[in-house]
């Protein structure tokens, strides 16, 4: 483990990598052009000791996490252990409570330091667990707002609604959702496979650049989890980075992961590569609590 | 009290008297009048409450003659009757003391072009305008209404419609309700009827469907002598087997004078097996009062749908009053109450089930900010011998600042074994998980709220036929989104941790 200390008050930690070399260019993708390697891209979020609480119930416990560009991390743990309060946090919910530890994204900036909606404007995705059913607002009004919110923080030009329809409907298809679903109030009336596939088909148009995906295959048939991963698959490069909460091996069948992590008690006690997933597949969490 | 006066009816060229028991202990709704000829009419003696003594004073002359029995007549109602108090049930919440600090004025008449203007495309052919009361022949446009169907001043009515109107008005609602269970609608309805300029009425014959949304605007203008005041009054008959869909819209006839008190009295009879959707928008100015007693008898398998949107005046009081009077008769009726700023926004209503077999359904919807209030009471009456009910009523209300205020009072009165049910009210502010999930969607917590609230709105408004209310009803709903002061977060109500 390198510690690298850039400015006063600013640490960095990298987990099993080096630090990288090209912090001060502008652009993800021109730093990629000389760092073509997924494993060894620039560090896109660094998570240290992070602690939080809600209703000062402890809940994470310093969690240590490194995710690089054109990684895909998995965070399995058993109920409880603090994996969607981990994601939440990341997003800036206002129900928890950091106590301790920092975050930073991209070139070192503090990811806690920002509102949430800055954060998702700085490309920062949650997919919810529940995504939540908004009525009287149109799918269609409601994408097209916050992908304006995110193209207006890029610098890029607003999208208006003709525009956005053409944009809205290549992408629509690619989650294999019918374009019935745009009219419709945001989440209102879905199914639980529709809310997910809706919360990929957000992913898709807002292109963040990190991804976190609160138990996204949870409550899919095996249809809509084939649609839901090839979504996600689609969306995946070199330059963004993806998390993936899950119970369950089955998700990592079709998204592959670079690494797989196992959350206890609010802290990350094993790391590893994809086979970490298969093992706990057969043998579950009684590694947790040796007899 | 027994009180007798004169009441003369121009159309059957006839005087009554009658006698009300203002204080009968039953729930009635109206006194009807004896059609016995009075032995010795009696002169009418000016009222007693020099509020009213004034406004009487200051009432617009009637625009049809026919209407001045019903004028002395009801003039003559407020000799005994006493200005509402907030020692009254009906008036407890509801402080008018403003309205009776000003002095009543006749009304400039004014309207600015602008008044119509969002509205002019979808009501063409079918539009019934009324300035400060009285039918404007020149803003009206009735072209596109089937034959048959009677819409336009009284004055304007053949023989038959004219009398069946008169009437009607023959009748002040509320007369002898029990003081503890009424609208409250009495008063203000004796002093609308003695204040008479016209009468608007809509009647629509057996068996004919208007598919077209007929609007009928009441504008109202103020006056620079006192607070202009306005008497709209409007009757609708619809006919066995008829359908229509109305759009009532009360507002400023120009929008800088928007200082002014409009009060209304609307009367609807719904015949069997016809239909009537009732969009309802108070769009009154800033300024404004705004009292309004609508009344509405649902006959055998009738239906009546409602969506009564309250957003406008200083001081806004709608009293809804629906009788289900036959057998299949059915009603739902929705309210929309919106208030911000110092405004107050008050419903009473009350749906009587007066025959078995009979559905009603009612959601009232309140939202409230700043320092305004919202007062919310809705009775449903079920008595004995109302079997075969079914009644629900639900009752939401957002209070979305620490300084705002919502008096809610939902009742039910059932007497009778075989009825389903249900009421309800909720109170709270915009739920944070929906904000946050907006947040996190890369809106800000003011945004998130707004849009939240254009879309509560907006589902509420989905069945008004105008794209300019709906949309003039969702800004106003965005724009008691801003919090005043730091809030804090209610983690109890975070549903998705």
């Amino acid at each position: 483990m390198a510690v690298v200390s850039l400015l006063p008050g600013w640490a960095m930690v990298f987990v099993g990598q080096p630090a990288p070399s090209h912090w001060t260019l502008p652009r993800p993708h021109a730093r990629f052009a000389a760092n073509v390697h997924m494993a060894t891209g620039d560090v896109l979020l660094n998570v240290k000791n992070l602690q939080a609480s809600v209703d000062d119930n402890s809940i994470l416990k310093g969690v240590n996490i490194c995710v690089r560009r054109g990684e895909v991390h998995a965070i399995m743990g058993p109920n409880g252990s603090g994996k969607s309060t981990l994601s939440k946090v990341l997003v800036g919910h206002p129900a928890y409570e950091v106590t301790g530890g920092e975050v930073t994204y991209r070139e070192g900036e503090d990811l806690l330091d920002l509102a949430p909606e800055e954060r998702a404007q700085q490309g920062v995705f949650l997919a919810f667990q529940y995504p939540v059913e908004i009525s009287g607002v149109s799918n269609a009004d409601f994408l097209r707002l916050a992908v304006n919110k995110r193209r207006g923080a890029l610098g890029e030009s607003e999208y208006d609604p003709i525009e956005f329809f053409g944009v809205l409907g290549e992408k629509m298809s690619s989650v294999g959702m019918s374009m019935d679903f745009i009219n419709r109030d945001v989440n209102s009336g879905f199914s639980g496979g529709e809310k997910k596939r809706n919360e990929i088909l957000q992913m898709a148009l807002l292109e963040p650049e990190l991804a976190i995906l609160d138990e996204t295959d949870s409550g899919l048939d095996i249809d809509a989890l084939k649609t839901v991963a090839a979504g996600v698959n689609a969306y995946k490069n070199d330059e963004n980075g993806i998390v993936l909460i899950t119970h369950y091996q089955r998700l990592l069948d079709y998204i592959k992961p670079d690494f797989v992590h196992i959350m206890s008690k609010g802290q990350i006690v094993r790391s590893g590569g994809p086979e970490l997933a298969l093992e706990l597949e057969k043998d579950g969490y009684k590694f947790l609590n040796p007899v | 009290m027994l009180r007798t006066c004169l009441l003369g009816s121009l159309a059957l060229a006839h005087a009554f008297s009658f006698s009300s028991p203002r204080c009968g202990g039953g729930r009635h709704e109206s006194v009807l009048l004896s059609l016995a000829p009075s032995p010795a009419p009696l002169a009418p003696t000016p009222p007693s409450d020099p509020w009213f003594s004034a406004s009487l004073a200051s009432r617009p002359p009637p625009r049809v003659a026919s209407l001045a029995a019903a004028r002395e007549g009801a003039a003559s109602l407020l000799a005994a009757a006493a200005r509402p108090r907030r020692k009254d049930e009906a008036w407890r919440r509801t402080d008018l003391s403003a309205l009776f600090a000003a002095q009543l004025a006749l009304p400039s008449g004014e309207v600015a072009a602008a008044a119509l203007e969002e509205e002019m495309e979808v009501s063409a052919g079918a539009r019934l305008v009324l300035v400060d009361g009285a039918v404007s022949e020149e803003l009206t446009d009735l072209s596109a209404l089937p034959e048959g169907v009677l819409v336009g001043s009284v004055g304007s009515m053949d023989a038959v419609a004219s009398a069946r109107v008169m009437k009607q008005l023959e009748t002040i609602p509320e007369a002898d309700a029990d003081k503890r269970t009424e609208l409250g609608a009495y008063t203000f309805a004796a002093l609308n009827q003695a204040s008479l300029a016209d009468v608007a009425c809509i009647y629509l014959p057996p068996d004919v469907e208007v598919s077209q949304p007929l609007f009928v605007f009441m504008l109202s203008s103020g006056s620079t002598s006192g607070l202009g005041a306005s008497h709209p009054n409007l009757v609708v008959n619809l006919d066995r087997g008829s359908s229509l869909s109305l759009v009532q819209s009360y507002s400023a006839s120009k929008a800088a004078d928007s200082d002014y008190f409009t009060n209304a009295l609307t009367r609807v009879t719904l015949g069997p097996d016809s239909r009537l959707r009732h969009s309802y928008l108070q769009e009154q100015g800033l300024g404004a009062f705004h009292i309004d007693s609508v009344f509405v008898d649902v006959q055998e398998s009738a239906r009546y749908e409602s969506q009564m949107v309250s957003t406008g005046a200083r001081i806004s009081r709608l009293n809804v009053g629906v009788s289900l009077t036959g057998s299949g008769a059915s009603c739902q009726v929705q309210g929309l109450a919106l208030g911000a700023e110092t405004q107050l926004v008050d419903f009473h209503t009350f749906i009587r089930h007066a025959s078995p077999d009979c559905q009603s359904s009612q959601e009232q919807r309140n939202a409230v900010a700043d320092r305004a209030r919202v007062v919310f009471r809705g009775a449903v009456v079920v008595p004995r011998g109302a079997d075969n009910t079914t009644a629900n009523q639900l009752c939401r209300t957002l209070l979305l600042s620490d300084t705002s205020r919502a008096d809610i009072a939902p009742t039910l009165e059932i007497a009778t074994d075989d009825v389903k049910c249900t009421h309800g009210a909720t109170i709270a502010d915009l739920d944070d998980e929906m904000i946050f999930y907006l947040q996190a969607r890369g809106l800000g917590r003011l945004e998130a709220r707004s849009l939240l609230l254009e879309g509560w709105a907006r589902t509420f408004m989905s069945q008004v036929p105008s794209e300019a209310a709906r949309r003039r009803a969702a800004v106003k709903a965005s724009l008691l989104a801003p919090e005043t002061g730091e809030r804090v977060v209610r983690l109890q109500q975070l549903t998705s941790i």
